[in-house]
Parts: C-alpha cells; structure tokens; sequence
C-alpha cells in the first residue's frame, strides 16, 4: 500500500481503521519531502516541528474530526498564525504572520496539519511560478519545465505526493493552470464563497482562494469546509451555505464558438474532442454557443487587475510592516523600500495600473474596461441560459521551459487566456486532468453559473472517471 | 502616435512612489508599449450605452457596523513593525521645523 498516493477520503479511511496514526503518516510525508524537495523546490518554508506537534495532539483529538490528519501546504500570500508569509517577495522577506486567515481557522479546526508555505510568483503576480523572489519552482513531471503560475509551489507540492491537499489563489487563473500544467485538480469557487480575510490582496475584485486536491471529490470537500460567510471580508457571500451536492438532473455542456479560433496545441484539441465524445456517449447533450466579448477578456482582465493592484500595494511603504530602508525623508523612505523591496514584473504591473488609474487615462482604460466587463459578463449569463456548463482546455499550450517566457511578458500574459474570463465575471470553475502528451499533463477547465458548483461536479466527475487518469505517475 | 514616453513614465513613477534607474527605463518604456498597444483593441468596442462593472454582480457590496473591536495586542504590532518606539510606530520627520 503506498500511502503518499492516497486521496483525503483514502486517507481519512486509514485513520479510522486506525491502520496508521497521523504522526507515522505524517513522517512518510515528511521522508518525501526530504527526498524530493531539493529537485522540485515547492516550498518556501517548511514547519516539521509544528506539523509533527500537531500530529501528536490529533492522537487525542476525535478521529472522525473531517480532516483528521490531513496534511497540507499553503500558498504564501495566505496567513497561517507564526509562520512567514512573505508573497515570494523581498518586501515581506521577514513578516511572519500575527494572525490565521479564515480558511487557515476553517482547516486548523477540521484537524488538518499544516506543513508549509508554498512557492508563488512575488504577490501572484505571473504564469510561472518564475517570479519568486526566492527561486524558481520545477514542474514534477519535467523538472525543466515550469510548474505554471502563480500557486506554482502548492500544485507541484501535491503532483510530487509531498501532501494531499493544498490551497492557492485564482485571480486571473492562478490555480488552475498550474493544476493543468501539474496534473491535479484545481478548483475557483464562486467569488464570495471563500473569505479573503487573511489572503494578501492583488486583484480585489477577481481574488478568490482555491484548492488543490488529487481528486474532484477530495477538492470539493476541501470547499465545503472552508467556505461560509464572513463580516470581516465586505464581499463574502451572506447566504446559506450547503454541502456541495452533484447536480441531481440532466446537464447541457456548451461548447464556446469564439474559442474555437484560439490558437491551441494539436495533443490538447485532440483530448478536448475525447472529453465532448466522453459527454456525448453519457448522453449529455452538447451545444456551441457564443460569448462575442470574450477576446477582449485578456485586454481588460490585466487593465483592471493591474489597476486594482497597484492601489492594493500601496500599503507597502515601509511604515507599518515589511522591509524599510532607513532614510531621512518619508518621500524617499517610501520610494527606496519599494525600490529594493519590490521586483521586476511587479514594479510594471503597478506602473501599468497607476497609469490606467491616472487623471486623464482613467475613462480610456480603467473606465472603459470596466464596461466592457460588463459586456463579458452579461455574455456569459446569456450563455447560462441555454446551458448549464461550459468546458474547454484550461491552457492553449502544454507546460513551457524554464525561460522560455520570463523575457516576454506580454507572451506571459498570454498563458491566462483561457482562463481569465471566469475571473472577470466572477463564476465557479475546476481544472480537471484529462490526458497526457508528451509526457505533460493537459488539464480541462469546466465552469458553471454564480453558485452552481453542483453543476460543475457532477461533469467534473464523470469526465474524471473515465478518464482515471493516472495520478502520481511521478 | 506612441502611448508611452519618458514624461508619462517619470509622472507615474513619481505617484506610485518607484524609482527606475536610466536603463530599466530603457528597456520597460517599450514593454510597457508592446503590453498597451495589445490592450487597445479594446477601444473597436462601443460601451456608450453600458454601465461599468467593478465588482462580481452577485450581491451588493457590505459594510458592517461600525464597532469597537480588538484585533491585535500592541506587542503583535511591535513584532510585525519595522520601528516601534513607546508604543508608536516610529516615521521620519514629516512637519518643518
């Protein structure tokens, strides 16, 4: 029995067989990652002492707490109490976290054991998990390869079997596409349903945490642990929340027309048409239909998130927390910590978003994206009207080289096409694996409308098994 | 007719208070370019008629009561700052002499 392999629901089994204890599992973890940690680098920082600590008071906690044992990693822009949460970036390089962030409170009282801060492109900011600040996180299936961006750390931390779940951010696609590029499932909930209380802001109105999990039914159950309304968050979602349930009925899939002139590699057009024969041989009924505004998705999805995070990281100045270069005027104290604290991509995003922001630019970009965000938006709940999901690849491409895009950065950008419209609008979506080509893993992306996850789960499923995809094949 | 020019970049390198040496210049002047010139399509659309989104439609946006509540002791706030003297977060000299 390989015990690394094994599912939450596998693994919570486990416990209450009492064939293994959380602190023997735990160890097992903890002998993968010293063996495999130095080629993949997934992690920041790594809590053995606090995790075996935690494994050791589970012997006296109720075995059937929900996630017994569970043993996580965490993106580092989510504040987990004592541990460093630096945003890959110089500029938190020494914050250690005062307080837990919702989801970390959610998690900790369901049992689970927090292993570590996960690898993440500096404030989330790229496609490749190659904006770390700190060092460069390898895809597990190729280590030449990027692992995708930016929870690039918390997706290859679970592809390499170093834990069994894990949690990121999404604002433009930051969950799943490095879920496609790392062979896992990477679920965006509804924006609202997860607190962001406690997650380090970049794109206020597009962030939303996600979860990492080897299986659908292990990332939706993840969900339903952590969500719930939230007073300290001004967009939580104040309704009533419910187990996340497959959807009990007949399911349209819509295939997007405007999609289909994407340029898009041969091996995963390929296993998309596998997926709608797939759905088609289960008797679901697929139909094309179209969302007109979705090219210009990718123009104003970076405007809008430029913008927002360009007044989100204005709060990095060197006063309260955070690095300070100690200098003799505010002015100059201001701009010389962000001078050093800051990196490259991060210093353009927020110069592209103050520009968007400024007096005498603001109606030509920020203004205007704003409504064509509106225009993305209403498409989209057309589109919901005639069916109930949608699906197609999560990226164009398979998992790129190490520096084949850092250089480019409007090539970068270009990585998230597929999967910023859900941002924009603010809908659930899941990256699911749907395939293998040379020897890279090719994720299928399903989305549903506002609060019909159910939807997207029952789908997911039924692509999922099969598929059955082969899991840890690393 | 060119989007981006050395004046634009030195006005909002100013605002958001960032500082680029001569070569960095250099080299993100026509980046930043290349990334507005891609981003123009947008203008081919008409949004006369359309009133700008800001926020996922699902619920209006909240506050909460206005309230006394602690958060923090003041000796988390010591630890996290950079200076912390007599209770105070310590800045340079901001007010003339």
């Amino acid at each position: 029995m390989n015990f690394l392999r094994m599912t939450i629901k596998e693994t919570l089994k486990l416990y209450r067989e009492k064939k293994i204890s959380p602190e023997e599992l735990l160890n097992l973890y903890i002998n993968r990652i010293k063996d495999k940690e130095k080629d993949i680098d997934a992690f920041l920082y790594i809590d053995y002492e606090g995790a075996l600590k935690k494994a050791k008071e589970l012997e006296k906690e109720d075995v059937n707490l929900p996630l017994y044992g569970i043993i996580f990693a965490i993106k580092d822009n989510i504040l987990v109490k004592n541990l460093p949460n630096t945003c890959g970036s110089k500029i938190l390089e020494n914050f250690i976290s005062p307080y837990d962030a919702f989801v970390i409170e959610k998690l900790k009282d369901a049992g689970a054991i927090i292993i570590g801060k996960t690898n993440m492109d500096e404030f989330a900011m790229g496609s490749s998990t190659e904006n770390s600040a700190f060092k460069i996180t390898k895809n597990p299936w190729d280590l030449s390869r990027v692992p995708g961006g930016s929870s690039g750390g918390s997706a290859a931390s679970i592809a390499s079997n170093m834990v069994i779940s894990s949690l990121g951010s999404d604002t433009g696609g930051s969950v799943r596409q490095p879920a496609s590029f790392c062979g896992v499932v990477g679920l965006k909930p509804t924006y609202g349903t997860l607190s962001r209380y406690g997650l380090v802001a970049f794109g206020s109105s597009l962030d939303q945490i996600g979860i990492f999990g080897k299986s659908v039914e292990d990332s939706f159950y993840v969900f339903d642990l952590i969500k719930g309304y939230d007073p300290k968050d001004s967009t939580s979602l104040n309704v009533i929340y419910e187990k996340t349930k497959q959807f009990d009925g007949k399911l349209k899939v819509g295939l997007i027309k405007e999609i289909g002139k994407y340029k898009i590699d041969e091996e995963i057009e390929k296993n998309f048409l596998l997926c709608i024969d797939i759905l088609r041989k289960n008797n679901i009924e697929i139909k094309e239909i179209s969302i007109p505004t979705i090219p210009y998705s990718l123009s104003i999805y970076y405007i809008i998130a430029f913008s927002e995070a360009s007044s989100n990281l204005a709060r990095f100045d060197g006063v309260r927390y955070g690095l300070r270069v100690k200098e003799d005027s505010l002015k100059k104290m201001y701009t010389e910590t962000r001078k050093m604290g800051f990196g490259k991509e991060v210093k353009r995003r927020i110069l592209l978003g103050t520009y968007a922001l400024s007096s005498g630019y603001y109606e030509q970009w920020y203004l205007k994206s704003s409504k064509v965000r509106k225009m993305i938006t209403d498409d989209f709940q057309n589109a919901f009207k005639k069916v109930d999901v949608l699906i197609f690849p999560t990226s164009p491409f398979l998992p790129f080289k190490i520096g084949e895009r850092i250089k480019d950065p409007l090539q970068m950008y270009l990585s998230d096409v597929m999967t910023i419209p859900i941002n924009l609008v603010g809908i659930p979506a899941i990256s699911i694996p749907t395939g293998v080509a040379n020897n890279l893993p090719i994720g299928m992306q399903l989305c549903s409308n506002y609060l019909e996850e159910g939807k997207i789960y029952k789908i997911a499923s039924l692509i999922e098994k099969e598929i059955n995809f082969i899991r840890n094949l690393i | 007719m060119k989007i981006i020019d050395k004046d634009i970049v030195e006005k909002i390198l100013n605002l958001s208070r960032l500082y680029l040496k001569d070569e960095e210049k250099d080299e993100i002047i026509p980046q930043l370019e290349e990334i507005l010139t891609y981003f123009k399509s947008i203008e081919e659309l008409d949004t006369s008629n359309v009133e700008p989104m800001f926020h996922p439609p699902i619920q209006k946006l909240f506050l909460r009561e206005d309230s006394i509540e602690k958060y923090f002791d003041r000796e988390v706030l010591e630890k996290i700052s950079p200076i912390f003297e007599n209770g105070f977060v310590k800045v340079p000299k901001i007010v003339g002499d």
